[in-house]
């Protein structure tokens, strides 16, 4: 064997330097577009795409994957009968969209990874980079789309509303497998889901002429649910999903981002225990909550996305002064509340992470249960007894808020108004952003859109900011 | 009709963008030169060459709870919570603090791999009278039954004939295809299947390998040799150790060592037959291992292995006899096992000469020389003792021992209580104790369905 010594002790091969290395990727798409319009009343439109990529170890038919849509577009306001004076301008627009979808890093069969000097005997190797799936097919998208589009008389008021629903199939994703087969998680076509939801945008001309005054409307709704999941997920991986760390928690009917916790019933008088349920029977043995709660038992908030969300927009002109005011909302969705980990705030380099302020509100000694749902400190630390508490019902709480999000004000000067200006144009502005919260459905002062992931604590709400400013154009 | 259409302004737009290059196979290109879809039997053998899964992390667990080494309270807080449960023999509950089962998990990994390569050969049949054919499959063969082996030694309870039928065995894998789910088969049809898959070894594995990294026919009947003794089945044990021997033999002589080294023995020495090391826990580091004291004094002063193996930590020894060559502990087969263990199974079959024959031939170059008198033995019971007192002594740091415990445990003669105290609480292993079945991981019992070992 060409081994050496090594110093101080052992000994090693000497590598041989040897390597293989080489990458190269390839693509190839195909587009058609087509549009039809008839009358200018009726207009048809097609799209298709063909997106082919060198994927390595699937089948040569599948190394392209389809995407097309089909549209149409009807102007009734054009049409000869139609006599709804108050609506001068009315179409009604449909369309479907498909694409396939497949994930470049897996494959159907089974690839090998070679590589050069194994241990000890410096000969090529190899390691299985995948192992084959012979179940893998395209992850199937399709969605529907039906739109108004309507204005009145000069515009007054004007707008649209879409309807869209939703399908996917076969949506890949990582399941875990019991480690005697040899692996400990696959990717693959594990769950369908569903969705539909709406776009509103109503825009109103309140005022016109020398003060004119619009207001805009958004509002929009989506909801999801999931169809079909073939995994049966743990009750600890269910709470430790939230929907903000974007980590899936797929539940059959639920949708693909809900928020889990455990059943909470309160502080042990005496110890400043936290207590659970097990079976239904309060208790305190955290292991078993932890591990052994069926996912059934689990408390189900709802949704961790907004389902409906949107703004209103005001803006005003007089002269030269224009003010515009952007207030936005989010609501019907749950958060989790971040906490105190105690067992986190000994981790080495990454304690002052989990420093939360409700170390502060701990219980402290018997009857602080009356005020404080935040367990006493116990040490050695109790890993399941912090995992328990901090994915406890009485950290989650509606993210529901209303938010004024900008207010800009600015005058031009022009130079029909002052025609011995050197500009063109020139504006002066007042800008301001993340002005405030106006309302908020939580009690704990959080902002929800600024909630920390996990252990990170360097997440801050956005700071209110005002900018001033001067814009001259020549 | 067509003044028609062009009357209602017709407007057609058509707009076609190929960005394609002239080849139909051009989409067949390889991403990344080093992916293959395995078709080529070098394929297979790539894959078994792979030392750095085949060759180490051997499961070893049970090797915390063996009594050849203990730890100090402040070192004992330090490990790892599936090393503080196997050190204190704990209870099912939480013995891996929530971790899969890493031992358990590694040697599925390489049962999958040789799977892979088995099933792979399937479509080769056309090549299967060509040695490179007969290698990977012996190969794959030897390292599955290997595995299998191993994990019976911790996960299953010592084999018993009256019992094999109904007691637990392993999920027995042999297919690749992860989508199969499998209950445990009885240790009987475990058992079998560990000594079939070696038979067919035996008759495909070259005489001599490559490397010592690959395995050989001497290293199929030497884990033969192994596999029945963990049975009880002396007969087949003596001839299967045999077998091994008359291939290979060589002993290295300790005098030819300098036991001012760190590592003292070299890796791929002349004993070794097949290598592998053991899964590397913490608790086996030079600075946290500390022999037991009675086995350290049972060496005398003129037995080389006392310096050879042995680094003073303190006031307490260390163990620095790896045939790793380095700081991983050597778990593979070497011919000094099977000199013990043929010499055994001459005594037990009441050939005291013989037995006595091979022990002294083996002791004889772990002495000083010339300083060695033959060890004599009035019977073969007296021969038995002394051959399993010197076995302790040799093999000693090999993941052996746990083994040797569960199945002599079971002559009254030779029982052991292992005890230790931790934290000023003593624990105590008893003999033919159900803690010498370790449990399975929860994930195994949650997710793959399998039944828990009572304990």
């Amino acid at each position: 064997m060409h081994s050496f010594n090594l110093n101080p002790s052992g000994n090693a091969p000497i590598s041989s330097s040897l390597g293989i290395a080489g990458i190269d990727e390839r693509l190839r798409s195909s587009f058609v577009n087509l549009a039809y319009g008839y009358k200018a009343r009726y207009t048809l439109s097609a799209s298709a795409r063909r997106d082919g990529s060198n994927y390595f170890g699937v089948a040569t038919n599948q190394k392209t994957i389809p995407l097309w849509s089909l549209g149409a577009k009807w102007d009734i306001s054009k049409e000869g009968f139609y006599a709804l004076g108050l609506l001068p301008s009315l179409s009604l627009r449909c369309s479907y969209g498909y694409n396939g979808n497949l994930d470049r890093s897996i494959t159907g069969v089974t690839t090998f990874e070679y590589a050069s000097n194994a241990r000890y005997t410096n000969l090529p190797y190899a390691t299985i980079s995948n192992i084959g799936n012979p179940e893998l097919r395209w992850e199937q998208t399709g969605i529907a789309n039906f739109a108004i589009d309507f204005a009145s008389a000069a515009n007054t008021i004007s707008g649209s509303m879409d309807y869209y629903f939703k399908g996917a199939r076969d949506i890949l994703g990582y399941k875990t497998f019991a480690s005697n087969t040899g692996i400990s998680a696959l990717e693959g076509n594990y769950s369908d889901m569903a969705g539909q939801g709406f776009d509103l945008s109503v825009s109103v001309k309140n005022l016109t002429g020398r003060l004119s005054w619009t207001t805009t409307l958004l509002f929009s709704h989506a909801s999801d649910k999931v169809t079909r999941y073939d995994i049966n997920p743990y009750a600890y991986q269910l709470v430790g999903a939230d929907g903000n760390q974007s980590v899936a928690a797929p539940v059959l009917g639920k949708p693909v981002f809900g928020l889990f916790s455990y059943r909470w019933a309160g502080l042990a008088h005496a110890t400043g225990n936290p207590v659970g349920y097990l079976k239904g029977v309060a208790s305190q043995d955290y292991t078993a909550i932890v591990e052994n709660t069926p996912t059934g038992d689990l408390v189900y908030a709802g949704a961790a996305r907004p389902r409906y969300y949107g703004g209103i927009n005001n803006r005003l002109s007089y002269r030269g002064f224009s003010l515009n005011i952007q207030i936005n909302y989010k609501l019907g969705y749950y958060f989790r509340k971040p906490t105190i980990n105690y067992s986190n705030i000994t981790a080495a380099g990454t304690a002052y992470l989990a420093v939360n302020q409700d170390l502060d509100r701990r219980w402290k000694s018997p009857g602080d249960e009356r005020y404080t749902q935040v367990p006493s400190m116990v040490y050695p630390f109790v890993q399941d007894r912090d995992f328990f508490y901090q994915y406890a019902a009485i950290n989650v709480g509606k993210g529901d808020h209303v938010r004024l999000q900008d207010i800009s004000l600015s005058y031009e000067f022009s130079q029909k108004a002052y025609p011995s200006l050197p500009f063109k144009g020139l504006q002066v502005f007042l800008y301001a952003n993340n002005i405030a919260i106006l309302w908020k459905a939580n009690h704990w002062g959080l902002d929800p859109d600024a909630i920390p992931l996990g252990n990170d604590r360097t997440t801050m709400p956005s700071p209110p900011s005002i900018a001033f400013g001067l814009k001259g154009s020549f | 009709m067509k003044t028609k259409i062009a009357n209602n302004s017709l407007c057609l737009l058509i707009i076609v963008c190929t960005l394609s290059a002239c080849k139909k196979d051009w989409l067949d290109a390889k991403p990344n030169k080093a992916l293959v879809v395995p078709t080529r039997l070098a394929d297979y053998q790539a894959l078994l060459d792979n030392s750095q899964q085949m060759n180490i992390d051997q499961p070893s667990i049970s090797m915390l709870g063996d009594g050849d080494f203990f730890i100090s309270d402040s070192r004992y807080l330090g490990l790892s919570p599936p090393e503080q449960s196997a050190y204190l023999w704990a209870a099912t509950k939480n013995f891996y603090g929530g971790a899969p089962s890493y031992d358990w998990q590694v040697a599925f990994a390489r049962i999958l791999a040789a799977n892979v390569c088995l099933s792979g050969l399937q479509s080769l049949q056309e090549l299967q009278q060509t040695a490179a054919y007969q290698n990977v499959a012996g190969s794959a063969l030897f390292e599955r039954s290997l595995d299998n082996f191993n994990l019976s030694q911790l996960y299953c309870k010592s084999y018993d004939h009256s019992t094999a039928d109904k007691d637990l065995g392993l999920p027995l894998r042999r297919s690749p295809n992860v989508n199969i789910s499998l209950k445990r088969a009885s240790l009987a049809q475990s058992y079998g299947q560990i000594i079939s898959d070696l038979q067919q070894a035996v008759r495909l594995l070259p005489q001599t390998p490559l490397y010592p990294t690959r395995p050989s026919k001497a290293a199929a009947y030497g884990l033969l040799a192994r596999v029945y003794l963990s049975q009880s089945d002396y007969n087949q044990a003596g001839r299967y150790a045999d077998s091994s021997l008359q291939l290979y033999h060589q002993l290295l002589d300790y005098n030819t060592l300098d036991p001012a080294q760190a590592s003292p023995m070299s890796r791929f020495n002349a004993e070794v037959i097949y290598h592998y090391t053991l899964c590397n826990y913490l608790a086996f580091r030079t600075s946290r291992l500390k022999v037991d004291t009675s086995l350290y004094q049972s060496y005398a002063d003129n037995d080389l292995r006392k310096s050879l193996y042995f680094i003073a930590q303190g006031t307490d020894q260390s163990f620095k006899g790896s045939y790793d060559g380095d700081r991983l502990l050597f778990g593979g087969i070497a011919t000094d096992e099977l000199y013990l263990e043929r010499a055994e199974c001459y005594a037990r079959a009441g050939n005291t000469a013989a037995a006595m024959k091979d022990l002294n031939t083996l002791l004889k170059t772990r002495w000083l020389a010339g300083s060695y008198v033959p060890k004599v033995a009035a019977s073969a019971d007296e021969a038995l003792r002394i051959i399993l007192t010197e076995r302790r002594k040799e093999l000693c740091f090999r993941g052996l021992r746990w083994m040797d415990l569960r199945r002599l445990n079971k002559e009254p003669s030779f029982q052991t209580t292992i005890r230790r105290i931790i934290g000023g609480q003593s624990y105590t292993l008893l003999p033919n104790s159900a803690r010498y079945t370790l449990p399975l991981d929860d994930f195994e019992i949650q997710k793959g369905g399998l039944e828990q070992n009572p304990r």
